[in-house]
C-alpha cells in the first residue's frame, strides 16, 4: 500500500545540521497496524509527516500503489490526502472557531464534496460519543472528547490510511483507552492505522512495531 | 459549510484585532469621501454664485477696447447681429444666456447718459432657429443646474440685472436704470422723449453698483433705428456657465466668430479653476497619505493573522486544502474587511459632509451616491493590494515545520 524507500532527511538548525532520518525504509500493506515507537527526537513524527505527503524527503521515494507521491504536483497530492490519509495529532489541532460539527464537515468539504452529508457527519460523531457536543467550541470539549472530534475529523472522508502522532500523549489512562479501542476498532474495519508512540503499552495494541533510533529503523 | 462562514466566523474570533484595521480603512474612506463631497458641492456654489453676477463673456468687435470690463460695450465700432443667430444656431455648451446690445451716448432733459438697445426674450423666441434644443432658454446640459439656495432665486423684476435679459419690451417702452431714473425723475408709466421719439418708463431697474444704473434701456431695433444702424450690435453679452468656460467655452466661441473678439472675467474664471485644481490635488494628496497607512495597516493586520494561523493553515494542508483554497480563505476575509470598510467609509464620510459643509463654509451638501461606487472600489483595492504579499506567504507555509513545533 504505502512504502518508504530509503528515505533520508535533514534539518537545517541555527547552530547545526539534523538527519532526522537516514536510510529508512518501511513497507506498510492494506489492513496493517503499526506502531512506530522511539524515544524523544529519534525522527518518529518526521517519517509519519514524511509518509502523509506533508514534506518531501531530500532522498528516496513514499510509494502510494507504485506511483511515487512527490512525484505528483502539489495539487495532486493535496488531493490524494483530503481522500485517502486522515491524520491525528497529539494536541489534536482543531480549529478554534469551528464547532464540533463544523470541524468534521470541513474535512469532508477539502475531500472535494460540493456538498456536504450531514447524516454522515451526525453517524460518525453518534459512534465518537459526541452527538451532545455538535454546537460546541473545541474549547468547550474535555482533552478526549477535542481528540475524538479529531479522530472523527480524520474517518469522515473515508481515508484508506490514519497516520496518527502520539495521538494518546495528552490524555489520562481513560480517555488514552478510549482512543486506542477506537483505533483498533477501525483497523478492523479494513483501515491501515500508523500509530506514533513512544508508550510500550500503547504500541503493544498495534500488529506490529518498527521501532527507531536516531533517524533509523533499529528493529 | 461554505468558505464564507469560515471568514466570518474566524473574523468574529479576532474581533478586536480586525478592529483596528477595518477602522484605519473606514476612516480614510471616510475622510476622502466626505473631502470629495464638499469639493462637489463647493464647486457647484463657486459656479452658481458666478452665474449669477450676471454676463461673464463679452462678444465685441475685433478693434474694441476692455480697459473696463463692464463699460466695454460702449464702442464706436459695431459688429452683426446675425453672430447671435450663429451662436445660436452652433449648440455651444455653456451658453447660459445671450444677450445682444447696441449702445450709443444721449442726452435726455440735458442730463448726458448712454441709451442700450437690448433684444428682450419674446424675440428669441419667435425666431424659428432659435427654437427646440438649441435654443439658449433650454438650459444647457451641465449648466445652471446647480442647486439654488432658498431666496436667491432672481425675481422677475431683476431679470435683466441678474440674467441680462427680459421677457417683453415693446418698441416704445423703456427701462430705467436706478441712478439715471432718480436724476431724470423718471417714474414707472411716465414717459421720456430720446431723440425726438417718446418713450414709456415699463419699469425703473433695482440699484446693482454697476454702470447699469446709469443707462436707459430700449428694445435693440428702436435703437438701431435711432441711431440708422439696421443689423448692428457692440456687443453680446453671454452668460456663460463658469464650469464651460474653464473647459474652453471662450476658445471654441472664438473658433466659430473669427472677426469678433472674445474677452471674459479671467480672473474669476482662474479663481474656480484654480479652486477646483486646489481641491482635487488636496484630495488626491489625501488619498495617497490614506492608501498608504491602510494599506500598511492592512498588510501588517494579514501578515500577523498568517503567522497567528500557521497552525491552522497547516493542519487545513494535513486535511487536503490545495494552496488555491488558502488563497481564497485569506483574500475573502480581505474583500469583507474592504467592503465593510467602503461601505461604513461612505457612510461616515457623506455624514461628516453633510454635518460639517454648512457649519464650516456655508454651503448645502447632499449626499452623492456616485462616491459610494468609488469608495467602494477603492476600500477593495487597498484591502485586496494590501493581503497580497500575507497570502503568498500563507501559501508558502511548510506544514512539517508547523506540525513540529508539537
Amino acid at each position: 500500500m504505502i512504502k518508504a524507500h530509503n528515505i533520508s532527511k535533514k534539518f537545517r538548525t541555527r547552530h547545526s545540521r539534523v538527519d532526522a532520518l537516514k536510510n529508512v525504509s518501511l513497507h506498510i500493506i492494506k489492513g496493517d497496524f503499526v506502531s512506530i515507537t522511539g524515544p524523544s527526537g529519534s525522527g518518529k513524527s518526521t517519517l509519519l509527516l514524511t509518509l502523509g505527503g506533508m514534506s518531501a524527503p531530500h532522498e528516496g521515494k513514499i510509494m502510494w500503489n507504485e506511483e511515487s507521491v512527490y512525484d505528483w504536483g502539489l495539487r495532486k497530492r493535496a488531493e490524494w490526502r483530503a481522500k485517502m490519509v486522515g491524520f491525528m495529532f497529539q494536541t489534536f489541532n482543531l480549529i478554534p472557531y469551528l464547532t464540533v460539527f463544523e470541524n468534521v464537515a470541513i474535512a469532508e468539504r477539502l475531500s472535494g464534496k460540493k456538498t456536504i452529508d450531514k447524516n454522515k457527519i451526525l453517524k460518525i460523531l453518534d459512534r465518537m460519543k459526541l452527538s451532545d457536543r455538535l454546537e460546541h467550541l473545541p474549547r468547550e470539549l474535555s482533552v478526549g472528547q477535542q481528540q475524538r472530534v479529531a479522530m472523527a475529523r480524520a474517518l469522515i472522508k473515508d481515508p484508506q490510511l490514519i497516520l496518527a502522532d502520539e495521538p494518546t500523549g495528552n490524555l489520562d489512562p481513560k480517555a488514552a483507552d478510549g482512543i486506542l479501542d477506537m483505533l483498533k476498532e477501525i483497523n478492523g474495519e479494513g483501515k491501515t492505522v500508523v500509530l506514533i508512540t513512544h508508550d510500550p503499552r500503547t504500541a503493544s495494541i498495534a500488529k506490529r512495531n518498527i521501532h527507531i533510533e536516531e533517524g533509523q529503523v533499529a528493529s | 459549510m461554505k468558505i464564507h462562514q469560515i471568514v466570518f466566523k474566524e473574523m468574529l474570533q479576532r474581533g478586536n484585532q480586525i478592529m483596528f484595521s477595518l477602522l484605519a480603512i473606514t476612516l480614510g474612506i471616510a475622510v476622502i469621501v466626505g473631502i470629495k463631497n464638499i469639493t462637489i458641492f463647493s464647486e457647484k456654489a463657486v459656479s452658481r454664485e458666478l452665474d449669477t453676477l450676471g454676463a461673464n463673456i463679452l462678444i465685441l468687435p475685433k478693434s474694441a477696447s476692455v480697459q473696463d470690463y463692464y463699460s466695454a460695450d460702449f464702442q464706436d465700432a459695431d459688429i452683426p447681429e446675425v453672430y447671435v443667430d450663429t451662436l445660436v444656431a452652433s449648440g455651444l455648451q455653456g451658453l447660459d444666456n445671450l444677450s445682444p446690445k447696441l449702445s450709443l451716448p444721449v442726452e435726455v432733459s440735458g442730463q448726458k447718459t448712454i441709451l442700450t438697445g437690448i433684444l428682450p426674450m419674446n424675440e428669441f423666441k419667435s425666431k424659428d432657429v432659435w427654437q427646440g434644443e438649441l435654443g439658449i432658454f433650454s438650459r444647457p446640459e451641465g449648466c445652471g443646474t446647480t442647486p439654488t439656495i432658498p431666496g436667491l432665486g432672481a425675481s422677475s423684476s431683476k431679470t435683466l440685472v441678474r440674467k441680462r435679459v427680459v421677457d417683453d419690451l415693446s418698441a416704445n417702452s423703456i427701462l430705467a436704470g436706478h441712478d439715471i431714473a432718480s436724476t431724470l425723475n423718471l417714474k414707472e408709466q411716465g414717459s421720456v422723449q430720446i431723440m425726438g421719439q417718446i418713450f414709456k418708463v415699463e419699469a425703473v431697474l433695482p440699484a446693482t453698483g454697476t454702470v447699469d444704473d446709469n443707462r436707459i434701456f430700449a428694445h435693440l431695433h428702436s435703437v438701431q433705428k435711432l441711431c440708422n444702424k439696421p443689423g448692428a450690435i457692440n456687443v453680446v453679452e453671454v452668460v456663460g456657465c463658469c464650469s464651460e468656460i474653464s473647459k474652453g467655452l471662450v476658445a471654441k466661441i472664438n473658433k466659430l466668430l473669427p472677426d469678433a473678439k472674445v474677452v471674459t472675467i479671467t480672473q474669476i474664471v482662474q479663481t474656480q479653476v484654480n479652486t477646483n485644481r486646489i481641491m482635487n490635488k488636496l484630495s488626491l494628496a489625501m488619498l495617497i497619505i490614506i492608501a498608504i497607512i491602510s494599506i500598511a495597516s492592512i498588510s501588517n493586520y494579514m501578515f500577523a493573522n498568517v503567522y497567528e494561523r500557521r497552525r491552522e493553515i497547516g493542519i487545513y494542508m494535513a486535511m487536503g486544502s490545495k494552496p488555491s483554497w488558502i488563497v481564497e480563505v485569506f483574500m475573502l476575509k480581505a474583500l469583507y474587511i474592504g467592503l465593510i470598510g467602503g461601505i461604513l467609509g461612505y457612510v461616515i464620510g457623506t455624514t461628516m459632509a453633510l454635518i460639517l459643509g454648512p457649519k464650516l463654509i456655508n454651503i448645502p451638501v447632499l449626499p452623492v451616491p456616485i462616491l459610494g461606487v468609488y469608495a467602494v472600489a477603492i476600500s477593495l483595492a487597498i484591502s485586496l493590494g494590501a493581503s497580497i504579499l500575507p497570502v503568498i506567504q500563507a501559501t508558502k507555509v511548510d506544514p512539517f515545520v508547523i506540525m513540529q513545533e508539537d
